[in-house]
């Protein structure tokens, strides 16, 4: 199977057998708190009270901002992956432009100018607020991985999941003079009319391929900088990292 | 250099029609495309020659517009009075290029649609650049003395086209064929920085061409300069250079200033242009000016040389057309 069929299996696979959607959450939900009341809002608030109770994605995205020299590789590398295999291609991690961050000098006696960045993306949290409103069965968490993703081919774009989205980005796009076109870590694609997020490149061999070509991870892999964590990795995902991603 | 097929289409529809088919190169000067094939950078399988169309060489006027023909050599644009008159940035540029040899081979569209010149790129042992499919960029980490000020991502290829430095100075449109018609695009949108694919330089699809090149009257005939710096005097491409156009004595009503080789595409200073705007060019507006010039500008480890460069070049383009 190659990359191209191996992601539409992703998209075709049927919400309600394996991966968690709304339509499960509701569902489970339900039983969950024994509601009688059969109402859309009673519908909402059983999903939210089982989003809470979502197993935790395996890993996600940390970025150091400290060792981020701003060359927009993971942005460009994500879109260019996304859309090779039939995705949106609006890049789901953002360099965000953060005057205040500082180089750490390892990279910074390479190239002192170029600090104040920092690479963000969705922080897979652990109560998934954007799935239970998800109108569709566009967003899902894969049962193997956790991972919290959408569905772009269910993504009817009604906007709800950046709405229930709880993290913005904090400072402006460092691309494109800062211009926003979300303020979430689920994105609005105006060419496919979807939203995307990170969904740590699921099904792709290799895992996430910011990580994989990120300069400075592979600056450091080879030894040429000497740094004890990367600049993007891949982390437990758990209550306490939530936390400390940026 | 592998074996190819070689065309040579008498009309633009057949040029467009046999494009369409595999990897197949346009060829018209052939300064750029042989050296890319010899290197083995671009796969290719057939070759089609625009020369045998005719009428695509004319340097004229129309519509009150400058418009110039896609394979108008280098050469007969910078000796053109025509283009002298009505275009001088664009005339100074064309002389700026390569050497006599080239300028005598080399078309404007091949000018424009060249491709960069990054010594990373044209390496032959560094088959993992990004511009050649591959998924590293090495000047990010390092030799960088050539590489973008601006714009970089992923890819920090500067643009190396001196026409086109002076053709976004002058506000030009540039005419493209394919096989629903012709279409017209801005010069600003003509060129795409990495972040929108770092694959291309330019908006042309493969079964796409240059025909034209249209200067508007708005800025054709206005005070327009080129400046360019490198190393060597001739057959070199910018370090920095400078395309920039005005319209309004002694007050300026409006400003077009593009910087080369300081971005993956032409780059506007419109921060400079803004500032422009309703100011006489004396001495310390021309300097704020220039200052204005590389605001925002991220050098990487050895370009930052450029931001100083540019500076002086926008400085001397303004004091010559305060004069």
């Amino acid at each position: 199977m190659n990359e191209v069929q191996r992601q539409a299996s992703i998209d075709t696979q049927p919400a309600e057998t394996d991966a968690v959607s709304r339509r499960s959450l509701v569902t489970g939900g339900l039983a969950a708190v024994g509601a009688v009341a059969v109402g859309v809002a009673a519908l909402g608030r059983a999903a939210n009270v089982a989003a809470a109770q979502q197993p935790l994605a395996k890993q996600v995205v940390s970025a150091d901002p400290t060792l981020c020299v701003g060359c927009l590789a993971c942005e460009v590398n994500c879109s260019t992956w996304h859309a090779s295999v039939g995705r949106s291609a609006e890049p789901r991690i953002r360099i965000l432009a953060t005057p205040a961050v500082a180089l750490r000098t390892e990279v910074a006696s390479y190239l002192p100018t170029r600090a104040g960045f920092s690479p963000a993306t969705c922080k897979q949290c652990p109560t998934p607020w954007c799935l239970p409103n998800c109108p569709t069965d566009g967003l899902r968490i894969d049962p193997a991985t956790g991972n919290r993703y959408i569905n772009e081919a269910e993504c009817i774009a009604c906007g709800k999941c950046e709405v229930d989205c709880p993290v913005e980005w904090q400072g402006t796009w460092a691309r494109n003079g800062g211009a926003k076109i979300s303020s979430k870590r689920v994105v609005y694609d105006p060419a496919l009319n979807v939203y995307a997020k990170c969904d740590l490149c699921i099904g792709r061999e290799g895992g996430p391929v910011c990580v994989e070509r990120c300069p400075v991870n592979l600056a450091i892999q080879s030894g040429y900088i000497k740094s004890a964590n990367l600049c993007l990795e891949l982390v437990a995902s758990t209550e306490e990292q939530w936390k400390k991603l940026v | 250099m592998k074996s190819f097929e070689h065309m040579s289409p008498t009309s633009v529809q057949e040029a467009v029609k046999m494009l369409s088919v595999g990897n197949a190169r346009v060829i018209a000067g052939g300064t750029d495309l042989l050296g890319i094939m010899k290197d083995g950078l671009l796969p290719t399988d057939r070759v089609v020659d625009l020369k045998a169309i005719p009428g695509l060489d004319k340097i004229r006027e129309e519509s009150g517009e400058l418009r110039i023909g896609a394979l108008a050599r280098i050469g007969d644009l910078a000796s053109s009075a025509l283009v002298q008159q009505k275009a001088p940035a664009l005339a100074a540029a064309a002389f700026a290029v390569a050497s006599p040899q080239i300028r005598n081979a080399g078309t404007l569209g091949g000018n424009l649609a060249q491709k960069v010149r990054c010594w990373y790129y044209r390496d032959a042992d560094r088959a993992d650049c990004y511009k050649r499919n591959g998924s590293y960029c090495y000047a990010i980490f390092g030799q960088s003395e050539l590489h973008a000020l601006f714009d970089g991502a992923a890819c920090f290829a500067v643009t190396p086209s001196d026409t086109a430095i002076a053709l976004s100075a002058l506000a030009a449109r540039i005419v493209v064929a394919g096989p629903k018609g012709e279409r017209e695009v801005g010069v600003d949108d003509f060129f795409i920085g990495p972040a929108v694919d770092y694959m291309r330089e330019v908006a042309l699809a493969a079964d796409e061409i240059i025909v034209d090149v249209r200067i508007p009257s708005t800025w054709s005939a206005q005070p327009s300069v080129f400046l360019k710096a490198a190393p060597r005097k001739a057959i070199d491409f910018a370090r920095g250079s400078v395309g920039a156009a005005v319209i309004g004595s002694p007050v300026i009503q409006k400003a077009r200033i593009s910087l080369g080789a300081v971005a993956p595409t032409p780059k506007r200073a419109t921060a400079s242009e803004a500032f422009l705007e309703g100011k006489r060019l004396d001495a310390a507006t021309i300097a704020k000016a220039a200052e204005l010039a590389t605001e925002g500008a991220k050098p990487l480890a050895n370009n930052a040389y450029k931001i100083r460069l540019t500076q002086g070049l926008v400085r001397q383009a303004l004091t010559r057309l305060a004069s």
